[in-house]
């Protein structure tokens, strides 16, 4: 069974439609790339399977693990084991890194119907997970995102994928507005995550972030399709030729 | 028991008639005078409508249909130590209990460095200190809640810190409205004198116990000296039988710091009037107050902040959070003279509301008649920021607590100007119980 199952997905917010029936298909232990030009739909697909209540699905579904998650709410999804990692994190001025992740933490082990973790448990993976994306440990007492540099962000994106361990996680342009030396910590920390029960799908503009995470395959987004799948050399020859062959060779196939 | 008016305003007049012909051969004392002068003020004046300014966004008519009997000298009531026991706060062992109006001695305790008894022992004790600060500060011109409670106040408490006398452990001040036999209009009337170079705390709470209405009419006059540095933490959790007056005027002198943080999670009405004259330089003013609305409260925070003398500074911050059909209002007003140069003063009001049918009035007010200040003042209203309560859900967190988690972060910067401990432990506990947390 696959892990997640898009089907001829379509998803629109007032009156844009920018999925146009999409369809994907991702098992445990891969890597995904969706690229494509601004504006393709990329961040949409990766907010729609997240849960966001911006868009109205108009058409197709979602399946996570075989079941139907198209109408779930959105921490509903997260406490499945779905994690978005945002292009922009959110700053939360008042709630401490800490707090948010043993709320978190506690809440998607409570929905599994585990007990929370003891105090001294939580600090360890604290500590455990901080180290992996490089964090300082005055990191925790801070509040969420707030005076964070964008690389500082990604990282902490980064760091919360790794205290919740999700199976399927969507980095939505984790790789935008970060210098060669943050690029290189948060492949390094996904890197570590990988393993054949989890599966992560990396959207991104450019092909940078995959000479460092390598993808199994390559899905190019246009126009809120995919319009041509390919392995990891697929980002090489979008890379030398750009999205517009992608366009051109797209309508080629449909007019065909 | 005679029925004693139709409205709030006969109700009064009737109770204070009652007083007055028990007196016999008192009534040209020069107390009895200003009672006099207070009470025919209110006779003049009345209760204050939407026509006032200062009550444009507050009916108090509903007073009207309250059904009470006015009996300003009764000091029976039947709250026991143990009732004490579940208002006070572990870690604050000094307190005093004012009890429909009256200082309780056997309700209260306290080991410390202050001066703290009655008022009315003050009044005959304290000659110099009453002469110099009773009845100097309150408003009874433009409020006529300070002047009914002029009119009608017997005792209260009063707390002096002398001359370089610096009292670490704070004052709990515990105001109790027992409202089992009746409906309850009472008044306290409270004095504070903090003398130069001294240091003190006081931490003050309302409570009403009984299932009916108690209406409390609480005016503190305080006077901060010289280098003084006083804090004042009000915390207002009442039930919804409580209606709330308070009244509150400091008097700083030059180097002084005066901070009022005011804390209201509930209470069928709450009013709170917030003054402070400068009289030298260099003196600091902090303001600090949040609030949060359910059911149908209503909770109104004026403030006036007088700048009469040069090189002072004002810093002023409200926040409320109002949700279900509460009102909350907030009028802040800072006052610069034309003296008052080199003034630096600030203020912000900041509401969220979490219904549609919750409701804020946010006025600030600056009045500035010196040329070389630095004033500023904002105000917004909104609702939680839906951007965030996306990213802690996409975390797995429930809906209600990453609201409750928002919300509390938002109260955080309030509370965390509290000063002591304990305090600052407990309400935040409170406002987490609020949320559900």
């Amino acid at each position: 069974m696959s892990l997640l199952k898009v089907e001829n997905l379509q998803a629109k917010i007032e009156d844009n439609q920018i999925l146009k029936g999409l369809n994907l298909e991702v098992n445990p232990g891969e890597v995904h790339a969706i690229m494509g030009p601004n504006g393709s739909g990329k961040s949409t697909l990766a907010s729609v399977i997240a849960g966001r209540e911006d868009y109205e699905i108009n058409g197709g579904r979602i399946l996570f693990e075989g079941e139907d998650i198209t109408d779930l709410e959105v921490h509903e999804r997260a406490q499945k084991g779905i994690f978005l990692a945002f292009q922009y994190p959110v700053e939360i001025p008042g709630v401490s890194n800490a707090n948010f992740m043993k709320s978190s933490v506690n809440a998607i082990r409570k929905a599994r119907g585990e007990e929370p973790l003891s105090p001294k448990d939580f600090l360890a993976r604290m500590r455990e997970k901080s180290a992996l994306v490089e964090i300082d440990k005055s990191f925790m007492s801070r509040a969420v995102n707030e005076g964070f540099s964008g690389g500082e962000k990604k990282r902490n994106e980064i760091f919360q994928l790794a205290m919740l361990e999700p199976k399927l996680a969507l980095l939505d342009e984790t790789d935008s507005g970060l210098d060669i030396d943050a690029l290189k910590i948060v492949s390094h920390g996904v890197n570590a995550l990988r393993n054949e029960n989890n599966a992560f799908v990396l959207i991104t503009h450019y092909q940078r972030l995959l000479n460092y995470i390598v993808p199994d395959f390559v899905h190019v987004l246009a126009d809120g399709r995919i319009v041509k799948s390919g392995g990891k050399e697929l980002a090489l020859e979008l890379e030398e030729k750009g999205y517009d062959w992608v366009k051109d060779h797209a309508v080629e196939e449909q007019t065909a | 028991m005679p029925i004693q008016g139709n409205n709030f305003k006969e109700r009064i007049l009737s109770g204070f008639d009652i007083y007055e012909n028990h007196l016999n051969g008192h009534k040209d004392s020069a107390q009895h005078k200003v009672r006099v002068d207070a009470i025919k003020h209110f006779e003049a004046k009345g209760l204050p409508t939407l026509k006032n300014e200062l009550w444009k966004y507050t009916n108090v008519g509903f007073l009207n249909s309250l059904d009470f009997r006015l009996d300003i000298t009764d000091t029976n009531h039947s709250i026991t130590a143990e009732d004490i026991q579940k208002l006070k706060v572990d870690g604050i062992d000094n307190y005093v209990a004012i009890v429909n109006g009256f200082y309780s001695k056997e309700l209260s305790s306290f080991d410390t460095s202050l001066e703290v008894k009655s008022l009315k022992s003050a009044l005959s004790e304290n000659k110099e200190d009453i002469d110099a600060h009773f009845n100097k500060y309150l408003k009874n011109d433009t409020n006529v809640f300070s002047s009914l409670n002029t009119a009608l106040s017997f005792d209260g408490v009063f707390i002096k810190a002398k001359k370089g006398l610096v009292e670490e452990k704070p004052l709990h001040i515990i105001n109790i409205v027992d409202s089992r036999s009746g409906t309850q209009f009472k008044q306290a009337r409270n004095l504070i004198i903090a003398e130069d170079n001294s240091d003190m705390k006081l931490y003050e709470t309302n409570h009403t116990i009984g299932d009916n209405i108690g209406i409390s009419n609480i005016s503190t006059e305080i006077y901060v000296g010289h280098n003084t540095k006083l804090e004042h933490i009000k915390f207002q959790n009442d039930t919804d039988n409580g209606i709330y007056f308070a009244q509150s005027e400091a008097k700083q002198e030059r180097d002084s710091n005066y901070t009022s943080n005011t804390i209201t999670l509930n209470g069928k009405f709450v009013r709170n009037d917030l003054g402070t004259t400068h009289n030298g330089e260099n003196i600091e003013t902090h303001y600090y107050g949040y609030y949060y609305g359910s059911g149908r409260n209503l909770i109104d925070n004026h403030t006036m902040v007088d700048h009469a003398t040069p090189h002072c500074e004002s810093n002023e911050l409200y926040k409320g959070v109002l949700g279900d059909s509460s009102i909350g209002t907030f009028n802040g007003k800072i006052l610069v003279r034309p003296d008052a140069q080199k003034t630096n003063a600030y203020q912000s009001s900041k509401n969220v509301l979490l219904t549609d049918t919750a409701k804020v009035n946010a006025k600030p007010e600056l009045e500035i008649y010196a040329d070389d200040v630095k004033c500023s003042h904002g105000s917004s209203t909104g609702s939680i920021d839906k951007d965030a309560l996306f990213y802690l859900q996409s975390r797995g967190i429930l809906p209600e607590t990453a609201k409750a988690l928002l919300l509390l972060a938002y109260s955080q910067e309030i509370i965390d100007k509290i000063s002591v401990e304990p305090i600052r432990e407990y309400i935040a506990r409170q406002v987490e119980l609020k949320f559900g947390m």
